[in-house]
């Protein structure tokens, strides 16, 4: 059995010249970069962002005099580099068209496919109205843009408590979902 | 397979999925997630899910549906904030001049509850004048800690020296004043006596007029404390 090695370790192998821990951390930062690029902005440019910061990584990681640690500079990195996306697709839009918000540039139009999915979910979260509505309420909340203390507010209840209603009622509809919504 | 590594962090895990953190949370969850293959592997599982419920509208409207359209958020406002309202210039702060009324109303509590429990009696007053009547004036004790004790005088002038004894049953002096002032162009007495320096019993009071030096202006009068 192959024992996993966490980022820090690989990170330090790759410092010391290990190329196969090299070649590990940045699969395992590429990865992790693309699922974060992709809670910003839509599937193609998200990976292409998570690309370019994970080059930029590879190229200077090694001089690089971290503050605070390696994964935070290079998180950072990413972040920078999903900054300087909207920013490139904000001048390009004002350029082209004007008006529109940049916001309205990360609508997730892959999420309006899979009507199975809507069918199970719609099901599951029926379901789980019944026994946990608190969830369902919360969630509710959430799209409507409230923040976490002032749903806290509405509901009465401590941040810590806010948590937990909303793990308790992911754990249910995955659950759900995994029993195909019945 | 293991569970979270920092299971502090670990509870933001829906909360980051369904955006609600605030960034600097996110950001802490997301190197969170760099580390703990566990909490990537949870989210990495339900990307559509979770997604759908965000993004899609008919989804959307059914969770609306369902938990009921949330009511405006009104801004609680505590107990105390009605009287200390920050915004409000101290001046003007409810709390600061109920402060102040209880301030000023101070002296005036002090004063009413110290007479309602001082238990305030009329004060006695009695009588006595040179007559052979048998009736001796009675002092009541029982009614109040204070009397006045009313006496006439013959022969009095303004420059006369009047010297007042009060004696008790067995002759001894209780009260005595050698330059009593208390009488006026009439002739009247008025002397002030406080019950706790006596005991019940018959007194007398002597009064001696000093300066004409004569038997004659010696008055004694009689009266009883129960």
């Amino acid at each position: 059995m192959t024992q996993v090695l966490t980022m820090h370790e690989l990170y330090e192998k790759a410092m010391a010249g290990d190329s196969e821990a090299e070649k590990q951390l940045f699969e395992r930062l590429l990865v992790r970069f693309k699922h974060f690029a992709k809670q910003h902005m839509q599937g193609e440019d998200a990976d292409d962002v998570a690309q370019e910061a994970c080059l930029t990584i590879l190229s200077k990681y090694k001089e690089q005099a971290y503050e605070k640690s390696f994964e935070a500079w290079a998180h950072g990195v990413l972040k920078m580099k999903i900054g300087n996306h909207f920013q490139h697709l904000a001048g390009r839009r004002k350029n082209i068209a004007g008006a529109e918000d940049v916001e309205n540039l990360t609508d997730n139009k892959r999420f309006e496919d899979g009507l199975d999915l809507k069918r199970r979910l719609r099901s599951c979260l029926k379901k789980i109205n019944q026994h946990h509505p608190r969830y369902l309420r919360a969630l509710n909340l959430v799209q409507h843009g409230y923040t976490t203390d002032e749903i806290c507010r509405m509901m009465r209840v401590k941040p810590n408590y806010f948590y937990v209603i909303l793990n308790r009622g992911r754990k249910m509809l995955k659950e759900c979902l995994k029993q195909g919504g019945m | 397979m293991g569970g979270c590594i920092n299971p502090s962090l670990g509870k933001l895990l829906h909360a980051y999925e369904l955006k609600s953190l605030t960034p600097e949370e996110t950001d802490r969850f997301e190197l969170h997630l760099l580390e703990c293959d566990h909490c990537f592997n949870e989210v990495s599982s339900m990307v559509d899910e979770i997604g759908t419920m965000l993004y899609d509208e008919p989804t959307k409207q059914a969770i609306t549906d369902l938990a009921g359209q949330p009511l405006p958020s009104a801004e609680p406002v505590s107990f105390w904030r009605h009287f200390w309202p920050f915004r409000t210039p101290l001046l003007l702060r409810p709390g600061f001049i109920y402060a102040l009324l209880v301030i000023a109303l101070i002296p005036a509590y002090i004063g009413v509850s110290s007479l309602i429990t001082s238990k305030a009696h009329p004060i006695q007053s009695i009588g006595l004048y040179q007559t052979r009547s048998v009736e001796i004036p009675i002092l009541d004790k029982s009614r109040g800690s204070d009397a006045v004790i009313n006496f006439l005088l013959d022969n009095f002038s303004r420059n006369d020296i009047l010297s007042v004894t009060i004696k008790g049953n067995d002759g001894r002096a209780v009260y005595a004043n050698e330059n009593f002032t208390g009488v006026d162009d009439q002739g009247i007495g008025r002397l002030y006596l406080e019950f706790d320096r006596f005991k019940a019993g018959s007194y007398t009071l002597e009064v001696i007029n000093r300066k004409q030096q004569s038997p004659a202006d010696r008055s004694v009068f009689e009266f009883t404390i129960k």
